[in-house]
C-alpha cells in the first residue's frame, strides 16, 4: 500500500517548476536553521540520511500534507530526537 | 525469488513497496515490468540502515516504458531499485 509521501506518478498536483534561476534555497531563516541542525547531527553521526528520510515518511499523514518541505524536516527531527532519547517531548 | 539471475538486460517485475518500510521503491513501479539497464554493485539497504542492522544488497537501474507506468508517453523512466524488490519476469 502506498503511503501519503509516495506522490510520484500521481496526476492533478500541478506543474513542478524546474530550472528556476531565481529560486532561493530557503524561504525564511528557520528553514536554513533546521537544515543546519540536520547537517550538524549528520556530521556528528547522530542521524543518517536513511533515518532522516524514514522519519519524514513516518510523520502524521495530515501534518505531512499540510506542511512545507522544511516543516516536515522539523517534525522528522523532533521524532528522531525523541526516538533516540536525546531529549524528552513536551507533552 | 530468482534474484541471482538478475543481470543487465534482465526483464524484472517489481514487488510493490510496503509504505511502513523505508524501501525507496516508488509505488508507481509496483507490479510493473522493466529491463535492467545498469548494475551499481552493492549498497546498504535503506530499511536495514533504519533498523540499525545494515545489510548490503545489489542495486540496479531499471528502465520502464512511461506508457507502462502512466498510461501514455513515448519516453522511458529509469528507477534505481534494490534486489529484494525485484523478481525475474517471465518473457512477455
Amino acid at each position: 500500500m502506498r503511503g501519503v509521501h509516495d506522490v510520484g506518478g500521481r496526476d492533478g498536483l500541478g506543474p513542478i517548476p524546474v530550472n528556476d534561476e531565481d529560486a532561493e534555497p530557503f524561504h525564511s531563516d528557520w528553514e536554513a536553521r533546521i537544515y543546519g541542525i540536520y547537517r550538524a547531527m549528520a556530521a556528528k553521526g547522530i542521524v543518517n540520511e536513511h533515518e532522516m528520510r524514514s522519519a519524514v515518511e513516518r510523520i502524521d499523514p495530515d501534518r505531512y500534507l499540510e506542511a512545507t518541505y522544511y516543516g516536515r524536516w522539523v517534525d522528522a527531527i523532533e521524532l528522531l530526537i525523541e526516538e533516540k532519547g536525546l531529549a524528552l517531548g513536551d507533552s | 525469488m530468482e534474484t541471482h539471475d538478475i543481470r543487465i538486460g534482465s526483464h524484472v517485475s517489481v514487488t510493490p513497496p510496503n509504505w511502513t518500510e523505508h524501501s525507496r521503491t516508488p509505488g508507481y513501479v509496483g507490479d510493473r515490468t522493466g529491463a535492467v539497464l545498469d548494475d551499481y554493485g552493492t549498497h546498504p539497504l535503506p530499511s536495514s540502515v533504519v533498523s540499525g542492522e545494515p545489510v548490503d544488497e545489489r542495486l540496479f537501474s531499471v528502465r520502464f516504458d512511461a506508457r507502462d507506468l502512466f498510461g501514455d508517453g513515448d519516453h522511458s523512466v529509469h528507477v534505481d531499485l534494490y534486489e529484494s524488490a525485484l523478481e525475474v519476469a517471465h518473457e512477455r
